[in-house]
C-alpha cells in the first residue's frame, strides 16, 4: 500500500513523507487535488490519502467526494486541517473521513493516526459491493 | 425706638394668626420677600405710603420701590445721609417726613445682617403700628436668609447639574423606587434618552440586560445588587433600535440620608469601543497563532526526525535543512510585521521622509519576488521623480503589497507593477487579476486584523496586518493609499506620494518628450496596456487610475497654463 500525501506546500508534504518512510511506508506526493485524483486514477496501490483541506484548486472536501466515486476499491483518508476535533465536524464528514492530523501537528499525531487506520483496516471492512451513497 | 417688648409679643402672635408669616415666608426670592413686605405693610396698616431700600451698612441705602403715587418717593436724595445714619444706630427709629410721620424699620437677616428698611408713613404713629412694621420687618429678615440660601443652593445645583453635563460618563438618578429623576447630557447622547430629565422607570427608558436576560428591578435596582465592591461597575448591555448591542459598563451607588436610601446613582460608559478592540485582539491572537504555528510544525517536526540520528530519509537532511530555513526566515517576517503593527500603533515607527529614488527599490522587489515566487510581475516605469518618503517604509509598502497580489491570485496570474506621476505625486499601483474584494469588504481592507474570509474559511493565511501597515506608512510618509476592487476580478492597489519638489517643466522652450516616445526601459520592464479599473463597480470614484494620470503631453500643457498666468516652472530632471 502506498500512501499520497496532498498538500500545496512543498516543506509540509516533505515533513509528512520523511516521517510516513521512517515508519517504513511507502510514500508519494501531489501538490495539489486534481494531481491527487490523476494520480489514485493510475496507481491502484495508494490505499490512503493524506489530505489538506486548504488547497487553491480543489478543497480537501472536494476531493474526498470526487474518492468516494471511486468504485470497488475503497481509499482511506486523513484529513488534515486546522479543526481541532470532531465536534467541528459535520456528521456528513464525519462518516466520509478515516481519521483526522490536527493542523499544526506534532510527528507522533500523524504517526497514530496512521497506524490507528491501519489497525482499524477499513479496506476490508469496505469490501463487497459499493455502498449506496446518498445525497452523492 | 418705639415698640415696647409686649408690643412686639402681640405683634408677632398677629402676624403668625393672621397668616402673613407664612405669606412672607412662601417667596423664596429677595425681591418677592420685600414686595411682599410693602404689601402688606401697606394692607394692613393703612398707611399712606410704604417704602423700601435696599441697604447694607456703609453704603447709602438704594431705594427700591414706594407704594403710593410716583412723585411722593421719599426721602429726596439730601436725605439718604441721614437716613444712613439713623440706621446704624438702630434697628427702628420714628422719623419726621416731608409728608408725615414716619416709622423705618431695619430688615435684618439673621446670617447675613441688615439687608434692607422699611419704613411706613402713617398720619399716627402708634406702638401697635410700631410693633407691626418690626414684627414684619424681623419676619422678612428671616425670609431674606431662606431666599439667599436658596439662590446658594440652586447656583449649586447648577454647577453640579454642569459637572454632571461634563462627566464624560452617562449618568442616571433615580429615586428610591426606580423611577428616574434626572440624567445628564452624556446619558441622552450615548442612551438615547429624552433631553427632558425625569419620568419613567428604568426598565422602560434603557431597557439593560446582562448575558443571562433583562435586568430586573422590581424589587429593588437589579445594578446594584450586582454591583462589585470594587467599583469598577458590571457589563450590561443595551439593545440598539438596529438590533446591535451596546456595551455598558455600569455602576449603582445608592444615595443616602441617615441610612435611608432614597435614590441611586448610575453611571454608565459606552464601551463599544473596547469591545471592539478586545475582539479584533482576540481575532488577532487566532489567526496569529495559526499563522506562526504552520512554520514551527516543520521546523518542530523536522527538529525531531532529525534527533534521532539512526536514520537518515533518502537524499539526506538537506531538504529538512532547507524548511527549516526557509520557515524561521518566514517566522520572522510574521514576527517583524506584528512588531511593526505595533510600532506604528504606538507612534514609534521611525519615518525619516527625504528626497528618495524609488526605482531601484521597485526594480529590487519586482525581481526577487517574482524569481522566489516563480511569478510574472511586469514593472512599467519610464523617468520616476524622486519623492518624499523613507526607504525602509517604501520597501516595506511595496513588499506587502506585491506579497498581497501574489497571494490573493492564487491561480498564478501576473502581477503588474506601474509607476507614473502627476504635478505632486508619483503613483505606483500594484494590480493582480486575483479573487477581488466586494465592495463592502474594500472599504474594510486596510483595519488591522481584517481579513475578508472568516477564519474556518479562510484559504490564505496571514495576519490581518498587512494592508494596515501598508496604509499607515503611507500615511506618516505624507501619501495615501488607494484600491479600486471587484470579486474575480482582481485589485489595484495604488500608492501615492509627494513628488520631492513640486514640478512642471522649467523651459517652455524645450520640446517636451511626444507621448509614446520613451526612454529606453530596464530589462524587466515591459510594456503593458493601461489596466481597465473598475472604480464605479467598487464604490470609489476619484481612485487614481492610469488612464487619468497626466502624461508627459499633459505635462506640457500644464506648463503653458502656468507660463500664460506668469508662475514661474523649471523642470526637475
Amino acid at each position: 500500500m502506498r500512501i499520497l500525501v496532498v498538500d500545496d506546500q512543498e516543506d509540509l508534504r516533505s515533513l509528512l513523507r520523511v516521517l510516513l518512510e521512517r515508519e517504513g511506508h511507502e510514500v508519494i506526493e501531489a501538490s495539489h487535488g486534481r494531481m491527487a485524483l490523476a494520480m489514485v486514477e493510475v496507481d491502484p496501490e495508494i490505499g490512503l490519502v493524506i489530505l489538506d483541506v486548504q488547497m487553491p484548486d480543489m478543497t480537501g472536501w472536494e476531493v474526498l467526494r470526487s474518492l468516494r466515486f471511486i468504485q470497488n476499491r475503497y481509499i482511506a483518508v486523513l484529513m488534515c486541517t486546522v479543526k481541532a476535533g470532531p465536534g467541528d465536524f459535520t456528521t456528513a464528514e464525519r462518516l466520509d473521513v478515516d481519521g483526522y492530523i490536527p493542523k499544526p501537528f506534532d510527528p507522533s499525531d500523524v504517526r497514530d493516526a496512521v497506524a490507528e487506520i491501519i489497525r482499524r483496516d477499513p479496506w476490508s471492512e469496505h469490501l463487497g459491493p459499493p455502498r449506496i451513497r446518498e445525497d452523492r | 425706638v418705639g415698640t415696647t417688648r409686649r408690643g412686639r409679643r402681640r405683634a408677632r402672635a398677629r402676624l403668625d394668626a393672621t397668616g402673613l408669616a407664612r405669606e412672607i415666608r412662601s417667596e423664596l426670592d429677595a425681591g418677592s420677600v420685600l414686595m411682599s413686605v410693602a404689601r402688606i405693610l401697606d394692607r394692613e396698616t393703612g398707611a399712606r405710603k410704604v417704602c423700601i431700600w435696599l441697604w447694607r451698612p456703609g453704603s447709602d441705602p438704594t431705594h427700591l420701590l414706594t407704594t403710593g403715587p410716583d412723585e411722593d418717593i421719599f426721602p429726596s436724595d439730601d436725605d439718604l445721609t441721614w437716613l444712613r445714619k439713623a440706621a446704624e444706630s438702630s434697628t427702628s427709629w420714628r422719623m419726621p417726613t416731608p409728608r408725615g410721620p414716619g416709622y423705618a424699620s431695619v430688615i435684618v437677616a439673621p446670617q447675613s445682617g441688615p439687608l434692607a428698611i422699611a419704613c411706613v408713613v402713617h398720619p399716627q404713629i402708634d406702638g401697635r403700628l410700631t410693633a407691626f412694621v418690626d414684627a414684619v420687618a424681623e419676619e422678612a429678615g428671616f425670609a431674606l436668609e431662606t431666599a439667599n440660601l436658596y439662590a446658594k443652593a440652586l447656583e449649586e445645583k447648577e454647577k453640579s447639574a454642569a459637572i454632571l453635563d461634563r462627566v464624560g460618563d452617562a449618568v442616571f438618578v433615580t429615586d428610591a423606587t426606580g423611577n428616574a429623576k434626572e440624567w445628564n447630557r452624556v446619558a441622552e447622547w450615548h442612551l438615547g434618552l429624552p433631553p427632558s430629565s425625569g419620568g419613567g422607570t428604568c426598565e422602560a427608558l434603557l431597557g439593560l440586560n446582562t448575558d443571562d436576560g433583562p435586568l430586573d428591578c422590581a424589587s429593588g435596582c437589579a445594578l446594584m445588587r450586582l454591583q462589585h465592591t470594587d467599583h469598577v461597575g458590571t457589563m450590561v448591555w443595551r439593545a440598539l433600535p438596529d438590533g446591535r448591542r451596546q456595551p455598558l459598563l455600569a455602576t449603582a451607588t445608592p444615595l443616602t440620608d441617615a441610612g435611608d436610601v432614597y435614590g441611586v446613582v448610575h453611571s454608565m460608559r459606552d464601551v463599544t469601543r473596547l469591545k471592539e478592540a478586545e475582539e479584533a485582539k482576540n481575532l488577532f491572537l487566532a489567526t496569529a497563532s495559526h499563522e506562526l504555528r504552520t512554520p514551527l510544525t516543520v521546523i518542530q517536526g523536522f527538529a525531531q526526525l532529525m534527533q534521532n540520528s539512526d536514520y537518515a530519509p533518502e537524499g539526506g537532511w538537506q531538504v529538512a535543512v532547507d524548511a527549516i530555513a526557509r520557515r524561521s526566515k518566514q517566522l520572522d517576517g510574521i514576527i517583524e510585521r506584528i512588531l511593526l503593527s505595533s510600532r506604528i500603533e504606538g507612534a514609534n515607527a521611525e519615518i525619516h521622509r527625504e528626497p528618495t529614488d524609488i526605482r531601484a527599490i521597485l526594480i529590487d522587489e519586482v525581481e526577487s519576488n517574482a524569481s522566489s515566487r516563480d511569478r510574472t510581475i511586469t514593472l512599467d516605469m519610464d523617468e520616476v521623480p524622486k519623492v518624499l518618503a523613507d526607504a525602509r517604509a517604501f520597501t516595506t509598502v511595496i513588499q506587502h503589497l506585491i506579497e498581497n497580489a501574489i497571494k490573493y491570485s492564487p491561480g498564478g496570474q501576473r502581477v503588474d507593477v506601474r509607476v507614473w506621476s502627476d504635478v505632486e505625486q508619483v503613483h505606483v499601483s500594484v494590480r493582480d487579476r486575483g479573487i477581488g474584494m466586494a465592495p463592502d469588504h474594500v472599504e474594510r481592507c486596510f483595519d488591522k486584523f481584517w481579513q475578508a474570509e472568516s477564519s474556518d474559511v479562510r484559504r490564505f493565511g496571514g495576519t490581518g496586518i498587512g494592508l494596515f501597515i501598508v496604509r499607515s506608512l503611507c500615511v506618516a510618509m505624507g501619501g495615501g493609499v488607494e484600491v479600486v476592487s471587484a470579486p474575480g476580478q482582481g485589485s489595484t492597489f495604488t500608492v501615492s506620494l509627494q513628488r520631492a519638489e513640486i514640478s512642471v517643466a522649467a523651459d517652455p522652450d524645450a520640446a517636451p518628450a511626444p507621448v509614446n516616445e520613451r526612454p529606453a526601459r530596464t530589462p524587466l520592464h515591459r510594456r503593458v496596456d493601461p489596466v481597465s479599473t473598475n472604480s464605479a463597480a467598487a464604490g470609489a470614484p476619484g481612485a487614481a487610475t492610469p488612464a487619468g494620470a497626466p502624461r508627459r503631453s499633459e505635462r506640457s500643457t500644464i506648463r503653458e497654463f502656468m507660463r500664460q498666468i506668469g508662475v514661474p516652472t523649471r523642470e526637475i530632471p
